[in-house]
């Protein structure tokens, strides 16, 4: 009979044990998620991305912290005004894509963040990359087209990437504007598949709605 | 006795997750704190950031022994086993720079090298395109830079007191035998090859690697494209000629596949030419690139290219130039390159390459037949070991077979001569990169060669030093000994020549700061080995000999600011003393196609407002010495100073739609005399005198336009 009951207790605890460890890393995730999005300088988002790297060497089965991981340090190269950095960070970045893409080869979002990485490169040095990273951005996008054609991300960095093309070779503002409307449409629809799920582009898809695209009657 | 129990649980429970707290600094070598570094222990949650003093503090419920981690962007990871059942004060950690930074040093004497992937690249491969008097031409283009004469006749690249024939052009590491189209005397050669297959090139005016052999000056070394981004079809209709390309993508595959027609004859109709032209050059060609990428990390690529192209026209003989000669000139190129790459692990790189070059040049002269055919092929193996950051070697073999046929048939001989070369020239080598500091980096290696026709061996050792003396700035060392076997021309006459050798010595200095990129470089050339023969018109194959030798020295300086937004230009300044006693030279002399002083000047502006690309390239140089049989003195007289301004303009648009590049380009806008040297005639004439004739280019200036069209 005691036997019996250590052993509930013992199970009891070992469930406490794993419960809280799985429910622990949705807390966490989800609370440096908030954070992200209130992330400005390098320093925010190297704090956030060191965060979501220790979680996502814990986690060898979660793609979202090495996900979040690989957004922050793409922000880095964003936000920092040390050039010789930008690319460190983006490579730092790409790492964590590779790895996330090998735990989950068909997730549409982890494609839209390699086209943002693409992105990034080119502003690094638009004269030189633009051309072949603009391309490849285009690939990976189409990609996560294919794999979820309701993903906003993916027509807000459709519109990015024509928005920021020179008009002789096709793009700016005129061509872009519909890929904006569309991102609209589909972030008012979107459906997150859990709280983890990516919810970043809508409010600056609006803005360059609005900026180049103006108010619509 | 349950509630004892229970209590005994609760206890348990709570002491399996007391909390330890853990803190300490991060600083740098140099004792300066670092901030944002993740200090944590491995597989757990437990961690922090350090804040701007370097400090960091969390907690943790782990015991025992933990592996604590510590990483930074740029930084060695560091791991340390941490008791955490043992009392623990404050943990401090020393991080060291890691040798793969973007900054850290980089071996770069005697090389510029163009890259859009790399940061540290002097040169982007865009810039073959947009450099004026360039026309999309890499040897025109890399002639802007430092180390090269401008041999305006001759199109080829002349690098550092060296003759043509000394740089060698590699393709994917495998060497190209015909980098330059056939062309008459006195018409500047194209390069074979458009700028637009290669993503990367690496252009070294010497001291450059182990893995280049057979090559005595200098390797530019380029490397194809990957998988062609997207599929396109374009069009383009030129002043020269017409070409179409058509790209296919798949998802692990590309094929492009790219057909010309040229034809200079209209042009020359418009524009009035020096030369006597009979047919004007024209021809046609294609090309085939393949791509697939195989398992994880693997790529196959497969580039063929072949090109029929035929001239003619009346030439003033060399031993008399009131004498012409009907010149006619037709030459085939097939050109096949296929290579196998696969990164096998983190660890290993395998590269595996086969080429093929099949070229045959059929030349009259008046009644005078020559054929030369070249048949070589190529196998390449090599391996990359990046043993560890700080330690990478690489090892490789090469079998190169030469067969070059010639064939004479002389009017005033009864029968047609025929000469032919068999050769092997068997090649390994080993080199290994190491970075002794964040700082300090060394190359060393060295390369073994064997040739059956020479029957001889060579061993040419390499070292390079790179040591970085600020944040910006780097001084490297190169020294290196170089073969090369001699001209086909010379070699199937004479099975007793041996290799050909330079000793390169260079001292480089460069300091790269917010685009803007400052360059200086010092270098000793001594040749030996050189060959050498009597006379220039009656050569005795039997006495070709070694007996050569020379020297070039001199300082290159470069210049370029990039730091202007849409405004870019560089300066690249040479000079140099280099004398040779090679060929027909009785005595050392400096050679004919060296200038003491070169200056180049390159200028682009993109004027976003107009969609339209400027270029201006100002080219000066010191007169070229040239014979004259008056002078006592050998290669004592020198040409008038060169100078050239060229001009060009592409104009981005849509035509019916389809992005369209306009593309115009003028050469020598100011008209200046270009005068490359003179030829005399082998006997005075009743006076004394020699006849002579300058050697000019076929016209003042040279118009280029073009419509390029994608569908």
């Amino acid at each position: 009979m005691k036997n019996l009951m250590f052993f509930l207790l013992f199970a009891f605890i070992v469930n406490i044990g794993t419960a809280q460890d799985e429910s622990s890393y949705m807390m966490i995730m989800v609370k440096h998620k908030k954070s992200f999005r209130m992330a400005r300088t390098v320093q925010d988002f190297q704090n956030l991305a060191n965060n979501f790297e220790r979680i996502a060497n814990a986690e060898s089965d979660q793609w979202h912290p090495l996900y979040y991981a690989a957004l922050c340090y793409i922000n880095m190269s964003f936000v920092t005004d040390q050039n010789d950095q930008k690319d460190a960070f983006l490579d730092k970045a790409q790492a964590f894509i590779d790895k996330a893409l090998l735990i989950y080869p068909d997730e549409s979002e982890l494609f839209v963040l390699q086209a943002l990485l693409y992105q990034g490169k080119i502003q690094i040095d638009p004269a030189g990359r633009g051309m072949t990273y603009s391309a490849k951005a285009d690939e990976e996008l189409k990609m996560a087209k294919d794999i979820n054609p309701d993903n906003p991300r993916v027509y807000y960095l459709l519109g990015l990437n024509v928005l920021h093309t020179p008009e002789s070779f096709g793009g700016g503002p005129a061509a872009a504007c519909p890929l904006f409307e569309t991102a609209i449409e589909k972030f008012k629809t979107y459906l997150p598949e859990n709280v983890l799920s990516p919810t970043w582009g809508g409010e600056r898809n609006q803005m360059f709605y609005t900026k180049y695209c103006g108010e619509k009657e | 006795m349950k509630l004892l129990l229970l209590l005994f649980f609760i206890a348990l429970y709570s002491g399996l997750y007391a909390q330890i707290s853990i803190k300490g600094k991060v600083t740098d070598s140099n004792n300066e704190p670092l901030t944002g570094v993740n200090v944590y222990f491995k597989s757990s949650y437990d961690g922090a950031s350090s804040d701007e003093t370097g400090k960091y503090h969390f907690k943790t419920e782990l015991s025992g022994k933990q592996t604590m981690v510590v990483s930074f962007i740029g930084f060695k990871t560091i791991e340390q086993l941490i008791d955490l059942d043992t009392a623990i004060g404050s943990i401090d950690f020393i991080m060291r720079k890691s040798s793969n930074r973007l900054d850290a040093v980089v071996i770069t004497a005697g090389s510029f090298e163009a890259s859009d992937e790399k940061k540290a690249v002097i040169f982007k491969p865009l810039d073959i395109v947009t450099t004026a008097g360039g026309l999309a031409d890499i040897p025109s283009v890399i002639n802007t830079l430092p180390g090269t004469q401008t041999v305006g006749e001759e199109g080829k690249l002349f690098v550092r007191g060296g003759d043509s024939y000394e740089t060698r052009t590699f393709i994917d590491g495998m060497i190209v035998d015909e980098p330059y189209g056939s062309t008459v005397p006195d018409v500047p050669a194209r390069g074979r090859f458009s700028p637009f297959l290669f993503k990367g090139m690496l252009f070294s005016s010497g001291g450059y690697s182990a893995e280049y052999g057979q090559a005595l000056s200098s390797a530019l070394v380029l490397e194809t494209n990957d998988l062609a981004p997207e599929t396109v079809t374009s069009l383009s209709l030129m002043s020269v000629g017409l070409g179409a390309a058509h790209t296919q993508r798949w998802d692990r595959a590309s094929l492009s596949l790219s057909t010309d027609y040229f034809n200079l004859a209209p042009y020359f109709g418009l524009i009035k030419q020096q030369f006597d032209w009979q047919s004007a050059p024209g021809g046609f060609g294609g090309s085939m690139a393949f791509r697939q990428k195989t398992g994880k990390n693997g790529m196959v690529k497969i580039y063929s290219q072949y090109g029929k192209e035929s001239s003619s026209l009346l030439y003033p003989a060399y031993t008399d130039p009131a004498k012409e000669h009907l010149v006619q000139l037709v030459n085939d190129n097939l050109y096949v390159n296929a290579t196998y790459r696969d990164i096998m692990n983190e660890k290993l790189i395998s590269n595996a390459g086969i080429s093929y070059t099949n070229n045959t040049d059929d030349i009259k002269i008046s009644s005078d037949h020559i054929l030369e055919e070249i048949n070589n092929l190529e196998f390449r193996y090599n391996l990359n070991w990046l043993i560890s950051e700080e330690f990478k070697i690489k090892f490789g073999g090469d079998l190169w077979g030469r067969k070059f046929n010639q064939k004479f048939d002389f009017n005033s001989f009864e029968n047609p001569v025929q000469n032919d070369l068999n050769d092997l020239i068997s090649s390994g080598f080993i080199e290994s990169e190491v970075k002794l500091t964040h700082t300090f980096a060394a190359r060393f290696g060295s390369r073994v060669e064997y040739s059956t026709w020479l029957e001889r061996w060579n061993i040419a050792p390499r070292l390079s030093l790179a040591y970085k003396t600020g944040k910006n700035s780097q001084v490297s060392l190169a020294w290196g000994t170089f073969y090369q076997s001699p001209e086909n021309t010379y070699l199937v006459h004479n099975h007793n020549l041996r290799f050909e050798k330079a000793a390169h010595y260079i001292l480089n200095y460069q300091l790269m700061k917010n685009k803007k990129t400052f360059r200086i470089e010092a270098y000793f050339k001594d040749y030996k080995n050189l060959v050498k023969y009597d006379s220039l018109y009656l050569p005795v194959p039997e006495s070709y000999n070694n007996k050569g030798k020379g020297y070039a020295k001199g300082i290159d300086l470069f210049w370029r600011d990039n730091s202007n937004g849409n405004i870019d230009y560089w300066i690249s300044y040479a000079y140099i003393d280099s004398r040779r006693e090679y060929k027909d030279y009785p005595v050392m002399a400096t050679p004919t196609f060296v200038s003491e002083h070169n200056l180049t000047v390159v200028f682009k502006n993109y004027v976003p407002k107009i969609s339209t690309q400027i270029g201006l390239t100002y080219k000066i140089a010191s007169g070229r010495p040239y014979y004259n049989p008056t002078n006592p003195n050998f290669l004592a007289d020198r040409t008038k100073i060169y100078n050239d301004l060229s001009f060009n303009f592409s104009y981005l648009t849509h035509l019916w739609d389809h992005f369209t590049i306009v593309h115009c380009s003028v050469s020598n806008v100011l008209g200046s005399d270009h005068t490359f040297g003179y030829r005399f005639s082998l006997n005075p004439d009743e006076q004394g005198e020699y006849d002579s004739m300058a050697i000019k280019p076929g016209a003042k200036r040279f118009l280029f336009l073009g419509i390029f069209v994608s569908i």
